[in-house]
C-alpha cells in the first residue's frame, strides 16, 4: 500500500507556494495596471491569507478529527481548488471571495458528512431518505425554478440562487449504493430504475442535459460494477444512443449543438461562437502559457464556469492543462483504491459513485472544451466558479473521505482484535454482500 | 464483493483510457491546428494586440516593403496602386477582410503575439511601445505585378513556384482590391460583390480543370493499368459511352498516348479513363493530392476534388477522365502537380514565408513533401508535356532559348459561357526550376489564352534569374 508519511507536509507546502506566488503576482499586477487603488491589491493579500489559513487548518485539524482519512484525496482537492481560486481571482476579485466562502462552507459540509457517516447514521437502510431527498431536490427546481441560460435548473432563495441538481448528485450516490449493494434479479431494481428514470426526465425537462448525462452514466457504470452484467451495460448504452438519436431528431437545440460541434468555424455567428472562442483561447498561450494575468479570457462566454479549462490553458499553457487532467486521473486512482479497500459493498459503491461522478464530469466538460465531444455545460469540479457545484463536490469528497476513514478504522480494529483471522481480501464469502432476491 | 473489486479496477481503467484520449486529442489538435486557430480572423486577441502593438513589416523576397506602419500607427502599403492590387490577396489587409492574406494568417508573427513570457510581462508592466516581427515572403513583387497585369481585366489566377524548393514566386488573383482603400468599408459585404474580390482565386478558387486533368489520367494509366506510351486509339470526333456521347475538339484519327496527350484528344482520354477504371483513377488522383485537406504551414490551400470511385458509372467516369464531370481543382495545387512532374514525382510543400525573426510558440515541423507519382511515370509525363509545347496545343507557351513543357485545358463550364482557359507547365531547365498554373475564367481556349500568359511569366522570371 503506497502511503505518504502521515506527517509529511511537503505537498501542502507546494500548494501553499503556488497560492502565494499566484496571489502575489496577481495583486502586484492589479496594482501596477491601476486596476486597484493601491500599489498592491489588498484583496489579493486577504485571499492569499484566507487560502493559506484554510490549508493549514485542514492540515492540522482534519487528521486530528478523523485519523484515517485519505491524505492523497485531501492533497488533490486542495490542489484543484488552489488552481481554481487563483484563476478566479485573476478573473474577478469579488467572485474569488465568494468562491473562497463557498469552499469554506464546503469544507464544513465535508467534515460534517464524515462525522455523521462515522456515527453510522448514514447507513444503507435509509433508502427512502436518499430516495425522497433526490426527487425532492429535482422536483423543487421544476416547480420553483428560474430560467438561466435556457435551463430551468436554478432556484432563488432571497438573494441566493441554488442549483438543486448539484445536491441531487449526492443523493444519487447514496441511492445507487444502497440499492446496488445486494445482487437482485432484474425486477428487484425497479425502484432504482424508476428513480433514475424520473431524475433523468426531470433534468431533461429542465434542459440540464449535462446533469442528465452525468446521472445516467453514473447509474449505468455502477450497475455494471455491482452486477457484472454486460447485458445491462450494453442495453443501457443502447438506450442512451437511441435517446440521443431521438432528441437529435426532436430538439432544435440538440441538432444545433451537434452541428456546431462538427464545424464551429463555419457557424461562428450561429452558435459556434463559444467553441471557437474557447479553441482560440486554448491554444493562444502555447505550450507554456501567456503568463498569469496576460491572457484575454473574457471573450469566451462562461469563461469562469464551463470554460475555465480554456482560460487556464491560455494563461498557464497547454502543458499545465495536461497536468490538470493528470490531477483528475490521480483522483480516479485514489477513489478506486478507496473503493476497493472498502469493508462492504455499500461503502465500495459510495466511494466508486463519487469517483465516477467527478471523473465523468471532468471528462464531459474538458472533452467539450477541446471539441473531442459535443459541448455539454457542466462545471469543472473544484475549479469552476459556482456555489452549488463547489458545495456538492465537497460533499462528494466528504463521502469519499468518510469511506477511507471507515476503511482505516476497520483495519485498525482487525489488527487490534485478532491476528489469526484471515485478511478480508482473501475471504471467499462476505456476509455483507449476499444474494438477496426481492 | 470480490467481483465488485475487480469491476472497480475495470471502471478505473476505462476512465484512465478516456483521460489519455483527452490528453492525446488536446496535444494533437494544438500541434496541428493551433497556429490556424490563433490566426483566425475571429480571434479578438489579435485585434486587441493590434491596438497595443505595431505590427511588423511585410517584405518581398528582395526586401521590397509590401506593408509597413507609419508613426501615426496607420498601416501603409506599397505606393503604387497597381502593385497593391496585384499582391492584395497574398498580403491581405489590416482588418482581416481577406483572411487568407499574410496580415491575418501570419498575424501572430507580425504582432509578436507569441513573444516569450518575460518580454510580455515587461511590456505589460512598463507599458513599452512594442513592435511585432517582420515577415519576409517568398514572392517577388515585380513578378507578382507582372502576373496580375497579364490577367488584366479578366478574372483568373496564376501560381508560379520553384518546384525544387516549393517557394511561391508569384500568386496572382484577379480582380483584386486595394488594401489601402479598404478602411472605409463597413463590412466584408461591401467587398464581397459578384466579383468576389476578397477571394484568393489561386488558393481558394475551385475550378473545373478540363484537359489539364489528363495529366492525372495519364499517370493512372501508366502507373496502375500497365498502359504504355504505345497505347493507341482511333479518334473519330466522338465516342458513345453508356448511351451518352463524349465529343472531341476535332477528328484526330489514329493516335498513340503521347499524341493523344499533345493534341488533347478527348475521345482517346475518355476511352483511356474507362480502361483504367474508377478505382485506379481515384487512387492515382488521391496520390497526386486530390481530396486532401492541405495543412500547409505558410498558407491555406483549398483541396482539389476527384469524386469518382469503383462504382461510378461509365458516363461520369469518361467525362471525369478529361477533367469535366464533378472534378474541381485549385490553381496552386495544379502548379504543384506540374512541379511534381518536373521534379521526378515529388511535390514540395508550397512556401510563402522566407523567415520570420522569432519563432512562434508552436512547433514548426519540417515541410511535408509528397510523392505524387513514381520517378519513371514522371519521366514519361515529362516527354508528353514537352511534346505538347513543342508540337501540340501548348505551342504558345514556348520561351525562346528554353525548353518548356505543359498541358493546356479548355474547361467547359456549361450554358452559353465561354470555357475556362488553363495552362499548367514548367521550364525544363535545372537552373530555372519554375512551374506554373494559369487559369483565365471564361477566357476561351487554353492554348490561345492561357499558354501565352505562361510564356510571358516564365520569360520574365528567367530574366530575373529564378
Ligand atoms: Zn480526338
Amino acid at each position: 500500500m503506497l502511503s505518504i508519511s502521515r506527517r509529511s507536509g511537503a505537498p501542502f507546502m507546494l500548494i501553499a507556494l503556488f497560492e502565494v506566488f499566484g496571489f502575489a503576482i496577481l495583486s502586484i499586477r492589479e496594482g501596477a495596471l491601476g486596476l486597484a487603488e493601491h500599489l498592491i491589491d489588498p484583496m489579493g493579500i486577504i485571499l492569499m491569507a484566507g487560502a493559506l489559513f484554510l490549508l493549514i487548518l485542514q492540515y492540522w485539524l482534519l487528521p486530528a478529527l478523523f485519523r484515517y482519512i485519505d491524505r492523497y484525496v485531501m492533497i488533490l482537492y486542495n490542489t484543484l481548488f488552489a488552481v481554481g481560486i487563483v484563476m478566479q481571482y485573476r478573473l474577478n476579485a469579488q467572485i474569488a471571495v465568494k468562491q473562497m466562502l463557498f469552499f469554506t462552507i464546503g469544507l464544513v459540509a465535508m467534515a460534517v458528512i464524515i462525522g455523521i457517516f462515522q456515527s453510522g447514521w448514514l447507513h444503507e437502510g435509509r433508502r427512502w431518505l436518499y430516495f425522497s431527498a433526490g426527487l425532492l431536490l429535482l422536483g423543487v427546481a421544476m416547480v420553483f425554478g428560474t430560467v438561466t441560460r435556457g435551463a430551468r435548473n436554478w432556484i432563488e432563495i432571497g438573494s441566493f440562487t441554488l442549483q438543486p441538481s448539484e445536491f441531487a448528485k449526492v443523493a444519487l450516490v447514496f441511492v445507487l449504493a444502497c440499492y446496488l449493494r445486494e445482487k437482485r434479479r432484474f425486477w428487484g431494481y425497479t425502484p432504482l430504475f424508476a428513480f433514475v428514470g424520473i431524475s433523468v426526465i426531470l433534468l431533461v425537462l429542465q434542459k440540464d442535459l449535462g446533469a442528465a448525462l452525468l446521472f445516467y452514466m453514473t447509474f449505468l457504470l455502477l450497475l455494471y460494477v455491482a452486477t457484472s452484467n454486460w447485458g445491462y451495460l450494453g442495453a443501457g448504452l443502447g438506450a442512451l444512443a437511441v435517446g440521443g438519436v431521438i432528441s437529435y431528431k426532436l430538439f432544435d437545440h440538440v441538432r444545433l449543438r451537434v452541428a456546431v460541434w462538427q464545424n464551429p468555424w463555419s457557424m461562428v455567428d450561429d452558435g459556434g461562437y463559444q467553441i471557437v472562442q474557447g479553441l482560440m483561447a486554448l491554444v493562444s498561450g502555447g505550450v507554456f502559457g501567456s503568463g498569469l494575468g496576460l491572457g484575454s479570457p473574457k471573450y469566451i462566454p462562461a469563461y469562469r464556469t464551463d470554460y475555465i479549462f480554456a482560460v487556464i490553458s491560455e494563461e498557464f499553457g497547454i502543458l499545465f492543462g495536461v497536468l490538470l487532467i493528470g490531477l483528475y486521473v490521480l483522483l480516479v486512482f485514489r477513489g478506486a483504491a478507496i473503493a476497493r479497500r472498502a469493508n462492504n459493498a455499500f461503502h465500495a459503491l459510495l466511494a466508486l459513485g463519487v469517483t465516477v461522478m467527478i471523473a465523468l464530469q471532468s471528462f464531459i466538460i474538458i472533452g467539450g472544451v477541446i471539441k473531442l465531444i459535443p459541448l455539454t455545460g457542466v462545471t469543472l469540479p473544484l475549479v469552476s466558479y459556482g456555489g452549488s457545484s463547489m458545495l456538492s463536490t465537497m460533499m462528494l469528497m466528504g463521502i469519499l473521505l468518510a469511506v477511507s476513514q471507515e476503511n482505516g478504522r476497520a483495519d485498525a480494529e482487525t489488527l487490534d482484535e485478532a491476528y489469526d483471522e484471515e485478511e478480508w481480501d482473501e475471504e471467499d464469502g462476505d456476509d455483507n454482500y449476499q444474494e438477496d432476491d426481492v | 464483493m470480490k467481483e465488485v473489486r475487480r469491476n472497480i479496477w475495470f471502471i478505473a481503467a476505462v476512465f484512465i483510457t478516456l483521460f489519455v484520449v483527452l490528453v492525446v486529442s488536446l496535444v494533437y489538435n494544438t500541434a496541428i491546428y493551433g497556429g490556424r486557430w490563433v490566426n483566425s480572423p475571429y480571434n479578438p486577441r489579435l485585434r486587441e494586440q493590434r491596438a497595443l502593438v505595431t505590427p511588423g513589416d511585410i517584405l518581398d523576397r528582395n526586401g521590397v516593403t509590401l506593408a509597413t506602419t507609419d508613426d501615426q500607427g496607420n498601416r501603409i502599403y506599397n505606393g503604387r496602386k497597381a502593385v497593391r492590387k496585384a499582391y492584395c490577396h497574398v498580403v491581405g489587409d489590416a482588418y482581416g477582410f481577406c483572411p487568407t492574406g499574410a496580415e491575418t494568417f501570419h498575424a501572430s508573427t507580425l504582432l509578436g503575439y507569441n513573444a516569450d513570457i518575460l518580454s510580455q510581462i515587461r511590456q505589460v508592466l512598463l507599458q513599452e511601445p512594442v513592435r511585432g516581427n517582420d515577415l519576409t515572403l517568398t514572392i517577388d513583387v515585380e513578378l507578382q505585378t507582372l502576373a496580375a497585369s497579364q490577367l488584366g481585366s479578366q478574372k483568373g489566377a496564376i501560381a508560379l513556384i520553384n518546384y525544387k524548393t516549393g517557394e511561391i514566386l508569384a500568386l496572382a488573383s484577379t480582380p483584386g482590391f486595394d488594401p489601402s482603400a479598404i478602411e472605409g468599408a463597413e463590412s466584408i459585404a461591401d467587398f464581397s460583390s459578384e466579383d468576389a474580390v476578397l477571394i484568393n482565386r489561386a488558393t481558394q478558387g475551385r475550378y473545373v480543370p478540363g484537359s489539364i486533368f489528363k495529366v492525372v489520367t495519364a499517370i493512372a494509366a501508366l502507373e496502375r493499368a500497365g498502359i504504355s506510351t504505345t497505347w493507341e486509339f482511333a479518334c473519330t470526333g466522338s465516342i458513345e459511352v453508356d448511351g451518352g456521347v463524349v465529343t472531341c475538339s476535332g477528328v484526330h484519327g489514329k493516335v498513340n498516348l503521347v499524341e493523344a496527350f499533345a493534341q488533347s484528344c478527348n475521345t482517346a482520354f475518355a476511352a483511356l479513363g474507362l480502361e483504367v477504371g474508377g478505382a485506379n483513377m481515384a487512387a492515382a488522383a488521391e496520390k497526386a493530392g486530390f481530396n486532401e485537406d492541405f495543412m500547409f504551414q505558410d498558407l491555406t490551400l483549398y483541396s482539389s476534388r476527384y469524386e469518382m470511385n469503383a462504382y461510378s458509372d461509365d458516363y461520369d467516369l469518361a467525362w471525369s477522365a478529361i477533367g469535366q464531370s464533378t472534378d474541381t481543382v485549385t490553381p496552386l495545387h495544379m502548379a504543384m502537380l506540374a512541379g511534381a512532374v518536373a521534379n521526378g514525382g515529388i511535390a514540395k510543400e508550397p512556401r510563402l514565408v522566407v523567415r520570420s525573426d522569432t519563432v512562434t510558440g508552436f512547433l514548426r515541423s519540417t515541410m511535408t513533401d509528397q510523392r505524387y507519382m513514381s520517378t519513371a511515370t514522371a519521366q514519361t509525363i515529362q516527354e508528353m508535356m514537352l511534346e505538347t509545347v513543342a508540337s501540340g496545343t501548348g505551342k504558345k507557351a514556348a520561351v525562346a532559348g528554353y525548353e518548356v513543357a505543359g498541358k493546356t485545358g479548355t474547361a467547359e463550364v456549361g450554358g452559353s459561357k465561354s470555357p475556362h482557359a488553363w495552362f499548367i507547365g514548367y521550364v525544363a531547365d535545372s537552373d530555372h526550376p519554375l512551374a506554373i498554373a494559369v487559369v483565365v475564367e471564361n477566357g476561351g481556349g487554353g492554348g490561345s489564352v492561357a499558354a501565352p500568359i505562361a510564356s510571358a511569366v516564365f520569360a520574365e522570371a528567367i530574366q530575373s534569374g529564378y
